[in-house]
């Protein structure tokens, strides 16, 4: 424990620090703004932190992260709104009780929950990523390639809608990730004569045009009525003492976030609706569960807010991301060199502590913070829909430009903003995609070190690699159980119309 | 064959597409063999991956197709609407923004940088919604404004200053 706070006061200095506070300032600000979430706060940020040093970028990253996921729930208690997908669950007893005049009490409380999760996911991320990594020292390429597959299969597969819709994406995301030279070889791919496609694609104009340019064509499409809020939002201190009354809703809940987070492709929403169905079970106010229940604030917000540090602890420890946020921010780090994993602890351990350290720091800094700008969310909620449109595509069109300050980068917006927009209003998901860009250069390095190493005989290399051989069943059972699910539905429903 | 729904003919369409990109891209691929069997590449040449992922992509197309098409009472695809908004006009998101963005693309080096985005951001602020001639000059002047000082002295980014003026002068 003792070198992990020296390895902290090495890489967290007050520059690092500066960045959390502007990560989880801007991430809350972002969350609460219906539409957005952290996933559009990370987008925006991911090409200024092509200025940052790596650990602070990080910060700044983390910081949103952690941010976005709490701010979702402001929007969800004032307006019924979810700022994101994952404070739809908060909606269910926030906003009743902002409606019978309880907003301050409601607010709070998501607020001291996100506080409670993110500090207890930030612990268990400390204790438990450099175990998981230094069990992951001895992987190959076999191993990589099954893990990689595993977080791609997953995602795919567990997103709403069509599972085929989602291994398309996924598909499209590895093809797009061979664009430019060849790993190997050095041979050009895909370029047709285009001297800006040597390189690849860029990650920033891939990843901004297809979440942030689609989601904001979506939102000049609709026309929602401007929002009005007349309460004045204070924070109530006495919301504090439910960590000590409902402790164990608290620690509960958290825990259902750690674990759903950990798993690769299910993510904030799950855990924060599979803790509030747990914790009105066992309430003996079940009654009171969707009228207000400050119970069901607590347990989506600690889940949803513990799950940010269960998804972080397999991409820092196994290198495989298993969130679509997640991998963002591992292309973040992929672009300063730094590439997550076993093989990153072994020669970077100071900095991975640093990292684990910076999260801890961002989510206890999340009361402070929240508590500050309590004030400040209901004027930002009524800033029109137009100006934080405008706003959004203009850093969009900036910050893509900054990347590389190449026009070619703004055409390629346009390009994915096209596709992203196509693919939402088709149902295909844009999460596989992007894990499928991020971890396509993972797959085909792993894919072909396997292939020069077994030889002729793949399926016998296998055999004697007992955790790739689990990973490849396991990507069979996952590809194959939606199949013969809807088959035996059908089945079932053939025969009981008999 | 079933009746086609909406929903049936935008899956019909995403599998054809997919079995167009699966097809093209692996076609493209031999063209990429030479390197075949150099150094750490003798297993796989750098065509054969991306072969691979063409293959899934036409397969995945294939089997979306014959879903939607001869086993719609076997499937459920999901739907196309993720039913977040009800007020929403499909397409005039794209016929609104997109002529705007090509438009600035093409203009941010000839025109520069305070023109084309001044120009821009006026549009853009009137295609949302906004018809407040005050409120949209005052929000573009603190827009382009912002961005440059952040831009220039926060990045060092030297932004286009306009071939036109460059010209002329």
């Amino acid at each position: 424990m003792m070198s992990v706070l020296t390895d902290v006061q090495q890489f967290v200095g007050l520059t690092q620090l500066q960045y959390i506070v502007l990560g989880v300032t801007l991430g809350a600000i972002i969350g609460a703004l219906p539409g957005c979430g952290p996933m559009m706060g990370v987008t925006l940020s991911i090409p200024f932190t092509f200025y940052l040093d790596p650990v602070s970028s990080l910060a700044l990253l983390i910081g949103i992260y952690q941010g976005g996921s709490f701010g979702g729930a402001i929007s969800a208690a004032l307006i019924g709104i979810p700022g994101t997908p994952i404070a739809a669950a908060t909606l269910l007893d926030a906003y009743p009780m902002s409606q019978s005049g309880r907003a301050s009490e409601a607010i709070t409380l998501a607020t001291v929950a996100s506080w409670f999760g993110g500090c207890f996911g930030g612990i268990v991320l400390l204790l438990a990523a450099p175990s998981l990594a230094s069990l992951a020292l001895n992987f190959g390429p076999a191993e990589r390639l099954g893990l990689a597959l595993i977080g791609l299969t997953a995602i795919a597969g567990l997103t709403t809608g069509s599972t085929t819709k989602g291994m398309m994406s996924g598909a499209l995301g590895l093809m797009l990730a061979t664009v430019g030279s060849d790993p190997f070889t050095g041979m050009n791919r895909f370029d047709f004569g285009l001297p800006e496609l040597t390189g690849g694609l860029t990650f920033v104009s891939l990843l901004v045009g297809l979440f942030a340019i689609s989601e904001m064509l979506i939102q000049i499409e609709s026309t929602s009525p401007p929002i009005r809020i007349t309460e004045k939002i204070r924070f109530s201190a006495k919301c504090l003492l439910t960590i000590f009354s409902d402790w164990k809703n608290y620690v509960r809940s958290s825990l259902i976030g750690v674990l759903v987070g950990v798993v690769p492709g299910i993510g904030g929403v799950t855990s924060a609706f599979l803790s509030y169905k747990v914790s009105k079970d066992l309430s003996p106010d079940k009654e009171q569960y969707g009228k207000g229940a400050p119970g069901g604030v607590i347990a989506t917000e600690a889940a949803n807010s513990a799950t940010t540090g269960g998804s972080l602890l397999p991409m820092l420890s196994l290198g495989i991301p298993g969130d679509p946020i997640v991998a963002v921010m591992m292309g973040g780090l992929l672009i300063h060199g730094v590439t997550p994993g076993p093989a990153f602890m072994l020669t970077n351990a100071p900095m991975l502590n640093g990292i684990l350290g910076i999260f801890l720091i961002g989510a206890f800094l999340l009361l402070p913070i929240g508590w500050l700008l309590l004030p400040v969310f209901v004027n930002i909620l009524r800033v029109p829909k137009s100006f934080l449109t405008t706003l959004i595509i203009a850093l969009c069109i900036f910050g893509t430009y900054a990347t590389n300050r190449e026009l070619f980068d703004i055409w390629l917006l346009w390009i994915f903003g096209f596709l992203g927009y196509a693919m939402r209003k088709s149902g295909i998901p844009l999460s596989p995609l992007v894990i499928g860009f991020v971890l396509g250069p993972i797959v085909e390095e792993s894919l072909r070190r396997l292939a020069t190493i077994s030889g002729n005989d793949f399926w016998g290399f296998l055999i004697g690699r007992p955790v790739a051989l689990t990973c490849f069943v396991l990507i069979a059972v996952m590809l194959l159980s939606p199949t013969l699910m809807q088959l035996y539905r059908y089945l079932l429903r053939l025969r009981s119309s008999d | 064959m079933t009746n086609l729904t909406r929903q049936s003919v935008v899956d019909v369409a995403i599998g054809l597409i997919s079995l167009g990109l699966g097809l093209s891209v692996y076609f493209l691929t031999f063209g990429f063999q030479i390197g075949v069997s150099s150094g750490l590449a003798s297993g796989m040449d750098a065509s054969l991956y991306p072969r691979l992922i063409a293959s899934i992509l036409t397969i995945l197309g294939l089997v979306l197709l014959v879903k939607t098409l001869f086993l719609a009472n076997v499937y459920w695809s999901g739907s196309v609407s993720n039913g977040r908004d009800n007020n929403v006009q499909t397409g005039t998101g794209l016929i609104k923004l997109f002529p705007l963005g090509i438009g600035f693309t093409i203009a941010f080096p000839i025109l520069g940088y305070f023109l084309s985005t001044g120009i821009f951001v006026v549009l853009l602020l009137f295609v949302s919604g906004e018809r407040r001639p005050v409120l949209i000059a005052a929000a573009a002047f603190v827009i382009v404004l912002s961005f440059y000082l952040l831009f220039r002295y926060g990045f060092n980014i030297v932004l286009p200053s306009g071939q036109i003026w460059r010209h002329e002068a």
